[in-house]
């Protein structure tokens, strides 16, 4: 595999350097760049393409919402993890809603850094658990939402699930013995389905209509 | 006759000395004066009523005198009374006037105040928060088969305490000044708060609304959500309830809030209980506000409170982050 180029994008310079050092040292990093706010990264990924970009939330001048969106819509296959202090479903929300593959606090252990890095290059989604325990929990106490469930085929209700799982189009269809392409088609077909515009956003559906548990 | 008239002339005669001599502490007031010189008329009315017992022949004279007298008086009296009207009125707008500006002083200190919760919440959020974070990442990232023994016991002490200091640094920069309350507003601040409590797992906490995500102006948000959040917590602590109902209802620029608990209720009129419950803290809120809260104990068990106020609502945002 190749080595990975990480681009850190946050306004705090101590953290940006510590992290650095930290995932400089990982043999599968090759460069680690850094942003100060949201505004620099724009700039800078006109530039350099990094294999995956760690984004800061609250942020001067452009915060993490409105870069991560603005990088998708120059770069779609542009991979961002949010790493944030916040927790709270609203930015978490956001941030999924932004387009992000991902999302870490930065509290976290390194090992779930690592964890989190890796998941996303292989195109996977990495949620931490903190947040996803939040969610089921806040949805546990509010009844089901009322709109209708839309109607998915067995075999779409399975590719959800694993697409909960993290497991990627290459995954499922490996454990599920069909061909990557039919994978690729079902997940489009959940996301016109569901009106969800990613994996991340398809994961909240399904915690939000209790299909899976966590 | 003759001497009880004398002596209501002098009687009068004292009056309108009073009066006229008062003048001046009344700093010339105009109703004042002209009360003062009605007073000195009616006197010299007297002493008219007396000139029949000496002088019998000028009757016809005096008796027009009189009269003109009569009319005076009653003109003075009536534009001295007008005049007090007058004085009445510019004492009630000096009076509201002193009651607006106590109140925007206490607005403007419970601003300062919020402003500075604020500022400081921020720093140590995100000031120190991301250089534990960093601690506690480098610490974990630390090759553990490589340190035995004692230097083991070292870093692992140093992770429990990172993990610590960052619980508690969360929960002091959350109670000075929720970021959530600033970010996303009163229905969120208020989700995430009752999320707390409910991980206590003591009391079932049932939370509607029809605001949203409306925005209010921030004085109000945050009025209100340190307000309510007193509520949860004299139910927390002192109403051993096991159910609190809270509902914030939002109808032609009014907000209505009505919290109930059923716990064992308090007594109104037990100033040492109300007290400590922090109750005057919520009325000075609300009138900062210029909003009504109202305490009532439910029979049999429970209480009550319901909060009324205007409200200006700022565009429906989404938040900011």
């Amino acid at each position: 595999m190749e080595k990975l180029n990480l681009l850190i994008v946050d306004d705090h310079k101590l953290f940006r350097e510590g992290l650095k050092i930290l995932l400089k040292n990982l043999e599968e990093v090759n460069e680690v760049w850094e942003a100060s706010d949201g505004e620099v990264f724009l700039s800078m990924i006109k530039t350099c393409r990094p294999d995956l970009v760690l984004m800061d939330i609250e942020m001067p001048k452009v915060n993490g919402i409105e870069a991560t969106s603005k990088a998708l819509e120059l770069f779609p296959d542009l991979k961002i993890l949010a790493l944030s202090m916040y927790g709270d479903e609203e930015y978490f929300q956001k941030m999924v809603d932004a387009g992000v593959c991902g999302f870490l606090l930065k509290n976290s252990e390194f090992s779930e850094v690592k964890k989190a890095i890796n998941a996303v290059v292989q195109g996977n989604n990495y949620f931490t658990e903190e947040i996803l325990y939040r969610l089921v929990n806040r949805f546990k106490s509010k009844p089901v939402q009322a709109e209708p469930l839309i109607a998915l085929s067995d075999r779409e209700l399975e590719v959800l699930l694993l697409i909960c799982k993290g497991l990627s189009n290459q995954e499922i269809a490996d454990q599920l013995f069909i061909s990557k392409r039919t994978v690729d088609h079902h997940r489009a077909s959940l996301l016109t389905k569901t009106n969800t515009r990613n994996a991340a956003s398809l994961v909240i559906y399904a915690i939000k209509h209790k299909m899976i548990e966590v | 006759m003759k001497a009880a008239l004398i002596i209501s002339i002098v009687f009068q005669l004292i009056a309108a000395f009073i009066a006229l001599g008062l003048t001046k502490q009344t700093k010339f007031n105009i109703s004042w004066i002209f009360i003062s010189i009605a007073f000195l008329l009616i006197a010299l009315r007297g002493i008219l009523d007396l000139v029949p017992f000496y002088y019998k022949e000028v009757q016809a004279e005096i008796y027009l005198i009189y009269r003109l007298l009569e009319i005076l008086i009653a003109a003075l009296l009536l534009a001295g009374v007008l005049f007090i009207k007058q004085l009445f009125k510019s004492l009630k707008r000096i009076d509201d006037f002193r009651r607006e500006s106590e109140n925007r002083v206490l607005q403007a200190i419970m601003q300062t105040e919020e402003k500075e919760r604020r500022q400081l919440a921020k720093d140590l959020h995100d000031g120190i928060g991301p250089l534990l974070s960093n601690i506690k990442m480098s610490v974990s990232a630390l090759d553990k088969s490589q340190i035995t023994g004692f230097n083991r016991t070292v870093i692992d002490n140093i992770s429990s305490l990172i993990n610590e200091s960052i619980t508690s640094l969360k929960y002091t920069s959350n109670n000075l000044s929720p970021h959530i309350l600033e970010s996303f507003g009163l229905t969120s601040a208020i989700n995430s708060f009752i999320e707390n409590i409910t991980r206590l797992g003591k009391i079932e906490i049932t939370f509607s609304s029809n605001i949203e995500n409306t925005r209010f102006e921030s004085q109000v948000e945050t009025n209100l959500y340190r307000i309510i959040c007193e509520l949860f917590q004299n139910t927390v602590k002192h109403a051993s309830a096991t159910n609190v109902s809270l509902l914030i209802h939002s109808h032609e620029n009014r907000l209505i809030i009505q919290y109930f608990d059923d716990g064992i209720g308090f007594n109104p009129d037990d100033g040492f209980q109300m007290s400590g419950m922090g109750i005057s803290n919520m009325h000075s809120r609300l009138k900062a506000l210029n909003g009504d809260i109202e305490f009532k104990r439910i029979r049999p068990n429970g209480m009550m409170t319901s909060i009324v106020l205007k409200t200006k609502t700022k565009t429906a945002s989404h938040g900011k982050a």
